[in-house]
């Protein structure tokens, strides 16, 4: 569906959101990478890959905004959980309202074509 | 999916985050988590995280990459080859005595056989790596073109080196040669470190070791 343009449109959209929405799932509790992907995907966010996943983890790590672990899941072998940081979690309460506020006036402006 | 398809995809990204200079602790750990992922959906590797040059390329973006990657990768083994040869040419110049050991012909002649063995095992093993970064003779030229520089700046320094030592002293500069080839060496290793609980199973060993036990049975 990579043609469709309203598919390509949601697709750049995640994109400029995605991070802040794993810091939201993150703030709910330890994920580990395939229970992220398969939260977003259950809030009708869309499937999100492993190849698009993992880097943006690996960034997130890397900034101290999430901090990963390996311990062992529920069921089956150990798992690399994350766990938002305190930086993290201020950047979330931070830009969360920025997003929202955004998003607010992009759908202002757009009212026109309801 | 093949098992195999899915061990290829992850030698091959281990592979390439190991020579791009990230840290080998790193590379465990993102190829442990890969190996998860694929296993809880059951999908394809390369429709699940594209085509391993593009996936390693945006992890690399993102993780820590050793200091100094091209040291490792240029400069390491000049000083791994470079010993070497002094310390091979110091032992079989001329010595003292004015006893021929072995002619430079013959030392260039033993370098070459040398360069072509470790070329031929350098295709090897990038071949059962299906690792396609450089064509094979680019490989084959690079690790050749190393020994040959090692060669002549072996010959430069080791054949005077050696023509004015006892034999008993050229031992010494066979020993100091030898000393610096393995602290190069250990100097280049990047392990990868893979988180406790995984089974690394075949990944745990280089395809050159799984080649050698294969044929030791």
């Amino acid at each position: 569906m990579a043609d469709d343009p309203i598919s390509s449109r949601h697709s750049q959209w995640l994109k400029g959101v995605l991070d802040l929405c794993v810091l939201g799932l993150l703030a709910t509790g330890d994920q580990y990478g395939y229970e992220i992907a398969r939260q977003l995907e259950g809030r009708g966010l869309g499937r999100i890959n492993g190849g698009t996943l993992y880097p943006l983890l690996a960034r997130l790590e890397g900034e101290s905004l999430v901090s990963g672990k390996w311990k062992p899941s529920e069921q089956g072998p150990e798992r690399k959980y994350y766990a938002l940081t305190v930086e993290g979690m201020e950047l979330l309460q931070a830009a969360a309202p920025l997003w929202r506020e955004f998003a607010g006036r992009a759908h202002g402006v757009m009212g026109g074509g309801r | 999916m093949t098992a195999n398809r899915r061990t290829t995809y992850l030698q091959q990204l281990m592979s390439r985050l190991l020579y791009s200079g990230v840290d080998g602790s790193d590379v465990g750990d993102l190829v442990a988590e890969v190996a998860q992922h694929l296993e809880d959906t059951g999908s394809d590797p390369i429709e699940e995280f594209g085509p391993v040059p593009e996936f390693a390329v945006e992890v690399i973006a993102q993780r820590r990459v050793r200091k100094r990657a091209w040291l490792r990768r240029v400069a390491l083994p000049w000083l791994a080859i470079v010993p070497f040869a002094v310390g091979f040419n110091a032992l079989v110049a001329r010595p003292a005595d004015d006893t021929v050991f072995v002619s430079a012909t013959e030392s260039f002649a033993t370098f070459a056989f040398i360069a072509a063995v470790v070329a031929g095992i350098h295709v090897m093993v990038r071949r059962r790596r299906g690792d396609s970064r450089l064509p094979p003779l680019i490989g084959v030229a690079v690790v050749s073109g190393l020994f040959a520089a090692g060669s002549v700046a072996g010959d430069l320094i080791g054949t005077d080196l050696g023509a004015t030592l006892s034999n008993a002293q050229r031992w010494v500069v066979v020993g100091v040669a030898s000393a610096l080839l393995v602290g190069a060496l250990v100097a280049a290793r990047n392990p990868v470190k893979f988180p406790d609980s995984f089974e690394a199973g075949n990944l745990a060993y280089s395809p050159l070791m799984r080649m050698v036990r294969r044929a030791a049975g």
